[in-house]
C-alpha cells in the first residue's frame, strides 16, 4: 500500500527549515536576554537596598547613639556642652562614691569618640575611643534643647529636651 | 527528515521554557519590586521617627510655638519650597483645662499618605 503523503513534510521547504531554524535561535536568543534582564533587575534591586539601608545606617546611628547616652545621664546638671580646640563635645557628668567622673562624646579624626573619665583627670580628646566613623558632629544648647547633627552629604539633626531642666516648668507623659 | 523532527522538538521545548521562564519571572519581578518598595517604606519611615521625636521634644520644651522645618524633600533634606517638599509634618497643638498641652504630630508624604504619627503630652505647670 502506498505511504500516504504528509501535507506538513510536503510544505517543508529547505527555506522554510531555514526559517523555522532562524526562530528557533531568535526565541532561545530572547530566552537568554529575558533571563539576563531578570538577573540584573535582581541584582540592581538589591544594590539598592543595601545602598539605603548603608545610608540609614551611616545617618542615624550615631545620632541615636548619642541621643542613648544622653538619656541614660540626663540627671540634673548633668548635661553640659563646650568647645575644646574648636571641637564641640558633650560632656555627660556623674557620681559614684563621691568621685566625679564625666563621659565626653565627640566627633575627632573621622570617627566619633567616647572618653570616659575621672573629671579631674588630665586626657586628651586624642584618647577617646572610637565608636564609629562620623565625618563631623555638630552639638549645640538652646536652653534645655540639645540640638545634634551630622555633617556630610546629607546632614541630619536629631533635637532633644533634656529631662534634667523640666523640674521647673512640668511633667511629660 | 531527522532534522525537521528535532527543530520542531527544540521549538515546542523553548515555547515551554519560555513560557514557564516568563511565568517565574513575573514573579521575581513581583518580588523584587515589593522589596525595593518595603525598604523605601523602612527608610522613610525611620527618618520620619527621628523627625518626629524632634518635633516632640521641641513642642515638649518650647510650648506649643513650634518652629523649625515641617517639609522635606525626597531624601530628607529641609525642602527649599513647596514644589520640591514631599514630606511635610502636620502639627496640631491643644491645651486642656489642666494645663495638659497634647501635640498630634503626623508625616505625611505627598500631603496624603501618613508615615508616621505620635501623639505627645506634657503637662504646664500654671
Amino acid at each position: 500500500m502506498p505511504e500516504k503523503p504528509d501535507p506538513v513534510r510536503k510544505a517543508r521547504t529547505p527555506r522554510n527549515a531555514e526559517i523555522g531554524t532562524a526562530f528557533n535561535i531568535i526565541l532561545f536568543l530572547i530566552f537568554i536576554l529575558c533571563a539576563l534582564f531578570t538577573v540584573l533587575i535582581g541584582a540592581r534591586v538589591y544594590e539598592n537596598i543595601h545602598t539605603r539601608n548603608q545610608q540609614n545606617y551611616s545617618d542615624y546611628v550615631i545620632l541615636h547613639y548619642v541621643a542613648n547616652k544622653v538619656r541614660q545621664g540626663d540627671t540634673a546638671g548633668s548635661i553640659t556642652t563646650e568647645d575644646i580646640d574648636g571641637i564641640p563635645v558633650l560632656n555627660i557628668s556623674e557620681k559614684t562614691a563621691g568621685t566625679g567622673y564625666v563621659t565626653r562624646i565627640y566627633a575627632y579624626e573621622g570617627s566619633l569618640r567616647e572618653l570616659f573619665m575621672r573629671d579631674d583627670a588630665d586626657l586628651t580628646l586624642a584618647d577617646g575611643l572610637k565608636i564609629a566613623d562620623c565625618s563631623g558632629l555638630d552639638i549645640s544648647e538652646e536652653g534645655d534643647l540639645l540640638k545634634l547633627g551630622t555633617k556630610g552629604d546629607h546632614p541630619r539633626e536629631l533635637t532633644l529636651a533634656l529631662k534634667c531642666g523640666e523640674g521647673k516648668k512640668g511633667g511629660t507623659e | 527528515m531527522k532534522t525537521d523532527h528535532s527543530g520542531r522538538s527544540f521549538l515546542l521545548e523553548m515555547i515551554f521554557v519560555v513560557f514557564f521562564f516568563s511565568i517565574c519571572a513575573a514573579i521575581c519581578i513581583q518580588v523584587f519590586v515589593k522589596a525595593d518598595t518595603i525598604s523605601k517604606n523602612a527608610s522613610d519611615l525611620n527618618h520620619a521617627v527621628v523627625k518626629t521625636e524632634s518635633i516632640a521634644d521641641t513642642i515638649r520644651n518650647r510650648g506649643a510655638d513650634f518652629t523649625g522645618p515641617v517639609s522635606w524633600d525626597k531624601n530628607w533634606d529641609p525642602a527649599s519650597d513647596e514644589k520640591t517638599a514631599v514630606f511635610t509634618a502636620s502639627i496640631v497643638t491643644g491645651m486642656d483645662e489642666n494645663n495638659m498641652l497634647t501635640a498630634d504630630i503626623r508625616i505625611l508624604k505627598n500631603n496624603r499618605d501618613v508615615v508616621y504619627e505620635l501623639t505627645t503630652r506634657h503637662y504646664l505647670k500654671p
